[in-house]
């Protein structure tokens, strides 16, 4: 009874030392992982940080004037090209357009279609003089 | 000594019944641990006096180790780097819309453990062979010394920290840095200052950050990374700062003038939203940051203002009650005072009334109104306008006022006019600011604010009615006199030119001149102001060889309003506002008919 009790004893200490170096070894390789991805975040933040300010390099107003000078067909700014709101014209009251036009040609009624007519000579003038 | 030992007496006892039966083994067993944990007043005395004793020794020994290691020079593989010697994070700077106007990078400085080098004249050799630019017989001299840490070269670029890593020299290594960079050159150069290579504020809103308690942070070792730092706003807008930059460098370059300067200021909520003083200087390299040539002219520099100055002058007077808009002056002939005589350079030669005398400048009248105050008065006044004492913004450069130190009737006749005071320019655009917005004098800012803000900390210098009275007198100037040149159609702007002589040995000179222009807009419900002022002038055909401040930083004026108002959000208008000055209208001001 002793001697199950010291070999469980022993074999639960060998499982829980096991298991405890198992968790450290676990613990110290994530905390490794986590050591290397901070660092990867720096040296994202860093380049984030650079191109940052390359961007606003790039985009200074002084370049920015300088290559709309050269490549661009634009001219400064007038008082007069600045419109207002009240400038603008009234917008008309919605009407159809195309039905009105239609009334004032006469055409809004069906119309039926000479279909003999067609039927008959059904050729454009052009090919007819060809023959 | 040791006493009978528990042990000894437990064989004692087990002479008795000596058993070999696992049962008796394991009583016996019990009985020794018992015995060994029971304390027996007559043992345990000189047992605590041994366990203590051992106690004692061990930690004697712990200790002497703990000393012998504090005082033994450091051998590990540490390094001891002194705090404060790598350059700390410093916040970004951005403009009013969030534009990066100075910024943090990253670079890698090479440094040297001069104990841990083992031949020193190869590494200098090695090393400067990488890096030309380095004085050998300096950094042999910097190796040889004992110290545990000397930087080689800062700020090494990516391919030469590629070069002197290959060298691979046992005692040499990296640290990164943080490099102050400023994306946009020499723009807005003399408000942002400029860092040294520590990353310390030098000049300008750098040093002002700095003495606002980022180096007692970076001092505790808090500053390692930028982006913890909040950015610091300013009140600047980028796009106005470059327009108003380039109008004056074509301005200065066509007038061949020594030197050119201009600010945008809003007049409601005293925000400086652009500033520019040529010749400036780049803060990524700012070497020459330092000439005397290169100083921030609207606040370091002090100027006789000439005729600018006599807004304050009308304004001192028609504020004081003995004078009002209708009053009229005697400019028949010259001011004499002593052996000294008053000229009007646009002479007119007969009764001028207020908004005359500001139109046609004339100094005799503005020097007859300010007799009509008084010199005690009149000195008041402008103390009140804060033009006597110096004035402190966020810019750490700032400059005393040369005032003269008797101040007679003379003195009060010449300085009515601009002449015999020398003030920055800034500290004007402050009083003229409030001589237009309703009277409130506050002190203009770098930093972003809002006019609720700016008017908890404004004091009233002026009563509304003469804010209104210079506004009209401003606007009137514009298109009757001599401000024409920047009346730019549609934003009602009210404008006051100033010519100073310069004082040349002892002597005005009659071609070296200071010109200023100070402009409002719109007249009637001002936004913003701005003042332009060059240098040493020339005349050209075009201005028919007048050099004065209409022909140059009038005409500079107007193109600055006329590009920069789209972008400060300024609407024009092409009917003229309804009734703009009514006290004027109702006063029947010269002019109003």
């Amino acid at each position: 009874m002793i001697r199950f009790l010291h070999i469980v004893a022993i074999a639960a200490l060998v499982v829980s030392a096991v298991y405890v170096y198992s968790v450290k070894y676990d613990t110290i390789l994530l905390a490794e992982r986590v050591a290397k991805l901070k660092n990867q975040v720096q040296r994202e933040k860093d380049s984030i940080a650079v191109l940052k300010a390359e961007w606003q390099r790039l985009n200074r107003p002084e370049r920015v004037q300088a290559l709309a000078d050269t490549h661009l067909d634009l001219q400064p700014l007038s008082v007069l090209n600045i419109g207002r709101f009240d400038e603008l014209p009234q917008r008309q009251p919605k009407t159809d357009e195309i039905g009105r036009k239609l009334e004032t040609l006469g055409l809004g009624m069906p119309t039926s279609t000479p279909r003999e007519a067609l039927a008959a000579d059904a050729r454009t003038p052009s090919s007819s003089r060809s023959r | 000594m040791l006493d009978p030992t528990p042990v000894q007496h437990l064989s004692l006892e087990e002479s008795d019944d000596a058993s070999s039966t696992p049962d008796g083994r394991f009583r016996r067993l019990l009985r020794l641990l018992r015995d060994v944990f029971r304390m027996r007043s007559d043992q345990s005395s000189s047992r605590v006096l041994f366990v203590g004793a051992i106690f004692l020794m061990l930690f004697a020994t712990i200790g002497t180790r703990l000393v012998s290691l504090g005082i033994a020079p450091e051998q590990s593989g540490e390094r001891s780097i002194p705090s404060g010697t790598i350059a700390a994070a410093r916040p970004d700077i951005v403009d009013r819309n969030g534009e990066v106007l100075a910024t943090d990078i990253k670079t890698y400085s090479v440094f040297a453990e001069p104990r841990k080098i083992i031949d020193k004249d190869e590494a200098t050799e090695l090393l400067t062979a990488v890096l030309p630019d380095l004085n050998a017989r300096e950094l042999r001299e910097k190796l040889s010394t004992r110290r545990g840490f000397v930087w080689v070269k800062r700020e090494l670029t990516p391919r030469q920290r590629a070069e002197v890593h290959r060298l691979g020299i046992p005692g040499v290594g990296f640290l990164p840095e943080n490099k102050r960079v400023y994306p946009n050159g020499p723009v807005a150069a003399h408000v942002l200052g400029f860092a040294n290579v520590d990353n310390e504020g030098i000049a300008g809103i750098e040093k002002y950050i700095d003495n606002q308690g980022l180096k007692d942070l970076a001092g505790a070792g808090f500053t390692g990374n930028a982006a913890d730092l909040k950015p610091v706003q300013l009140s600047l807008d980028l796009r106005v700062e470059h327009a108003l930059r380039e109008e004056l460098a074509g301005g200065m370059e066509h007038f061949r003038a020594k030197a050119a300067a201009g600010m945008i200021l809003d007049v409601n909520t005293g925000e400086v939203l652009a500033l520019a003083s040529l010749p400036d200087f780049d803060p990524n390299n700012p070497i020459d940051a330092l000439r005397p040539d290169r100083i921030n002219r609207l606040a370091v520099g002090v100027y006789e203002m000439g005729s600018t100055f006599k807004a304050l002058t009308a304004a001192m007077a028609l504020d004081s009650g003995k004078v009002n808009i209708n009053s009229s002056f005697d400019a028949r002939s010259n001011l004499k005072h002593g052996r000294f005589t008053i000229h009007d350079y646009h002479g007119t030669h007969r009764i001028l009334t207020v908004p005359e005398i500001f139109i046609h400048s004339s100094n005799i009248g503005t020097a007859r109104m300010a007799l009509a105050v008084g010199v005690d008065g009149h000195k008041a006044f402008l103390r009140k306008l804060g033009q006597l004492d110096r004035m402190r913004t966020e810019l750490p450069e700032s400059a005393e006022p040369l005032v003269p130190a008797r101040w007679g009737e003379l003195n009060t006749i010449t300085i009515a006019f601009g002449h015999g005071i020398a003030v920055a320019p800034l500290q004007v655009a402050a009083a003229e600011a409030a001589l237009v917005n309703g009277g409130y004098l506050m002190t203009p800012t770098f930093l972003r604010r809002s006019e609720r803000e700016a008017r908890r900390n404004a004091t009233r210098v002026i009563k509304p009615e003469t804010s209104e009275a210079l506004r009209y007198i401003m606007r009137l100037n514009a298109t009757r006199g001599s401000a024409t040149k920047s009346a730019i159609l549609g934003y009602f702007v009210g404008g006051k030119t100033g010519t100073a002589e310069k004082v040349i040995g002892g002597r005005y000179s009659k071609n070296r001149l200071f010109t200023t222009f100070i402009a409002v807009a719109p007249a009637d419900k001002p936004q913003f102001l701005f003042i332009t002022l060059y240098d040493e002038p020339q005349g050209l055909p075009e201005t028919h060889g007048y050099a004065t401040a209409a022909w140059n930083a009038g005409a500079t004026t107007g193109k600055i309003i006329e590009r920069t108002a789209p972008l400060l959000g300024l609407q024009p208008r092409f009917e003229p506002p309804q009734q703009p000055f009514p006290t004027m209208v109702k006063l029947g001001a010269w002019g109003t008919k």
